[in-house]
């Protein structure tokens, strides 16, 4: 296990070596950032005195030389605009974002593997074409429509929930969430239920197919030889079966709920990563763009590196390797 | 000597409804087992023998349903009794044992787990004295070192091995009645007698009724004290063991017989029953086997498919079979 992980962190590193290079060049092909950083009457040598200050008068492989000497070093550099280091910058985000993603996933977890189930073990029910019908509709809707249609029904109409900002934090085991405070709930509810909502829809039908595959076979029918109640039969036989593909998605939708919850944050003002990678990207700042893309690149390869592991767990005869 | 009857059978239908009509699997049958005894039930692919076993237990689900019949466990109709209770039976007072070991055990779960947990929900034992008890069970099926097997996962063992924790669940609970259903066509020969051998000792020991479900003739006249023949869903033939095997009555179990291959015998091709086992959608009237027979009559086509008595040990639905017993009958009287 522990050589497998060692193994996989080593994949990482180059694999984050490869995205910066690609990341570093698009950024300099998208255009110059001095440009945005100065008024566009400046003169001539203010523009090239600002070009010598941020390193963008050398060759660009000189200049990605330099990026990598103190990347290895922790130092991603200083954001063009807010003169603070970029890492860090993003590091604060980061936490605020991490929330809003798990508060989807759990979200999404607690509906959809009941309904999933329920949906497989009873295809023909009223309630399972409800849940099919909903899921369809679930992953049609867009996030930017789903998120102001529960402003305008939770937070208008029915003034139940706040539709901005984080609300009130507390702590816990050392670590600061909105979760811990209800206050906090009622804000992150309205965002996070936005961020999850293709994903209840998407693991509904992920658990619902991998379920009826599952029933189908021979061993689900010799525990019901067995006698074993409906509990015993669906959770301990079936479902762990069918969790495979489930928390393989799970894993990348991680990923990807942190990586674009740009959309989401930006309705519900969520102080996140996303607005911030929104507005760095608009002014080229090119030290916050790479923060964000190698942390998100980590957090992926760290995702993936778990769900390997949950692999392991969830079947026995997955080996490592 | 009369024993005592621990099920009984009466007009079984079990019908399944697809998308091209009604296939009627089993279409009224009548059976009952006594305690201690071994009843093979023979028939090729699709005769309905496995449908049968798995109605025994209302095993059956959508598209299929049991339509009509009772079947007594002593005395008990569990056609008439809730899903609850029938849990309460499955597994208990009668277990199964199915025809893939490689499929029957659940793939993620450990041997000892899903022996634990039957020992668990029907003895109510603790978790401690579960688990002595299937360290037992698997020492007593032959398994060696069951400590250490407990904590393996199914994939970790052979067919032949699987299949002997498959029969240690289907005795944990001390079944009254165990259905095998095909238990040894996916082993190996010698594998396959080392199976059919440990269960026999095993069921001799605690007066346990086999249903052994098989399309070996051949080996269900070893172990079997009475032989039931199914055809399309009927039973065409019944009796004991000595007098089916040594006097068949229905030209299809003549047939069965026939095609055994034997040792002694210079065959240079075997014996085989020519034609196909008719539609299950669309089954003739009288005698189902009537199209592949050799001794047909005009009375075939309004056979009424019931059983004959041949002799006190031995029915069949051959109307000819039948008329020509009735003749010798005349003929000594």
């Amino acid at each position: 296990m522990l050589i497998y992980t060692g193994k996989r962190i080593w994949q990482t590193l180059i694999v984050l070596f490869a995205v910066s290079i690609i990341v570093f060049i698009m950024i300099n092909i998208n255009g110059d950032p001095v440009q945005t950083l100065l008024p566009p009457d400046a003169e001539p040598w203010a523009v090239e005195e600002l070009r010598e200050t941020l390193g963008l008068n050398k060759p660009l492989y000189v200049q990605y030389f330099n990026f990598i000497k103190n990347a290895i070093k922790g130092d991603m550099g200083i954001s063009y605009y807010q003169q603070v280091p970029a890492l860090r910058l993003v590091l604060e985000r980061l936490p605020k974002t991490m929330e809003l993603a798990v508060a989807a996933i759990l979200i999404s977890i607690i509906i959809a593997i009941p309904a999933g189930m329920y949906a497989a073990i009873k295809p023909e029910s009223i309630l399972s074409k409800l849940i099919m019908f909903s899921s369809l509709a679930g992953i049609s809707l867009p996030t930017f429509l789903s998120g102001i249609l529960l402003i305008l029904i939770f937070a208008v109409n029915f003034s139940l929930l706040p539709s901005s900002g984080r609300g009130e934090i507390a702590q816990f085991l050392g670590i600061h969430s909105s979760l811990f405070t209800l206050d906090g709930l009622k804000h992150i509810i309205m965002p996070a239920a936005t961020l999850g909502l293709y994903m209840v829809a998407m693991l509904i039908r992920l658990v619902r197919a991998g379920m009826q595959e599952v029933l189908k076979q021979d061993y689900i029918l010799f525990t019901r030889a067995k006698g074993m109640p409906a509990k015993i039969v669906y959770i301990r036989h079936a479902l762990k079966n069918t969790m495979i593909p489930v928390i393989t998605v799970i894993g990348l939708q991680l990923g990807r709920l942190i990586a674009f919850s740009m959309i989401t944050e930006k309705i519900f003002a969520w102080p996140g990563m996303g607005k911030l990678i929104l507005d760095s990207i608009n002014r080229l700042d090119r030290p916050v763009i790479m923060s964000y893309i190698l942390i998100i690149a980590v957090l992926f390869a760290a995702i993936n590196l778990v769900v390997d592991l949950l692999y392991y767990y969830f079947d026995p005869r997955i080996e490592l390797g | 000597m009369q024993r005592e009857k621990i099920l009984e059978v009466k007009n079984l239908k079990t019908f399944f409804n697809t998308k091209d009509g009604v296939i009627k699997a089993v279409n009224g049958v009548n059976f009952d087992l006594e305690k201690g005894e071994i009843l093979g039930i023979v028939g090729e692919s699709g005769a309905g023998k496995s449908v049968t076993g798995f109605s025994l237990l209302r095993l059956i689900d959508p598209p299929g349903e049991i339509l009509e019949g009772s079947i007594k466990f002593k005395g008990q109709d569990l056609m008439k009794i809730n899903k609850r209770n029938m849990n309460k039976i499955r597994g208990k007072k009668i277990s199964m044992i199915f025809q893939d070991p490689m499929a029957s055990l659940n793939p993620v779960l450990t041997i000892g787990q899903q022996l634990i947990e039957v020992l668990q929900f029907h003895l109510n034992y603790s978790r401690k004295k579960a688990r002595n008890r299937a360290v037992e069970l698997l020492n007593m099926v032959g398994i060696s070192s069951p400590e250490k097997r407990m904590k393996h996962y199914p994939n970790q063992l052979s067919g032949g091995m699987r299949q002997r924790v498959v029969v240690a669940i289907a005795l944990a609970s001390d079944p009254e009645v165990i259905i095998a259903d095909e238990p040894t066509t996916a082993l190996d020969v010698t594998i396959q007698a080392q199976i059919i051998g440990l269960m026999k000792n095993l069921i001799k020991d605690r007066q346990t009724s086999l249903i052994f479900i098989t399309h070996d003739l051949a080996l269900v006249s070893e172990i079997a004290d009475r032989i039931l023949v199914m055809y399309a869903g009927d039973i065409i033939e019944y009796g004991s063991k000595e007098s089916i095997i040594s006097n068949p009555a229905h030209p299809y179990t003549q047939g069965l017989i026939n095609s055994i291959p034997v040792l002694d015998k210079d065959q240079k091709r075997l014996k085989q029953i020519k034609g196909l086992m008719p539609s299950p959608l669309d089954l003739p009237e009288g005698c189902k086997f009537r199209s592949r027979c050799s001794k047909k009559t005009d009375y075939c086509k309004n056979n009424d498919n019931k059983l004959k008595k041949i002799n006190n040990n031995h029915y069949s639905t051959c109307s000819e079979a039948y008329q020509l017993q009735k003749e010798l009958i005349a003929g000594v009287g």
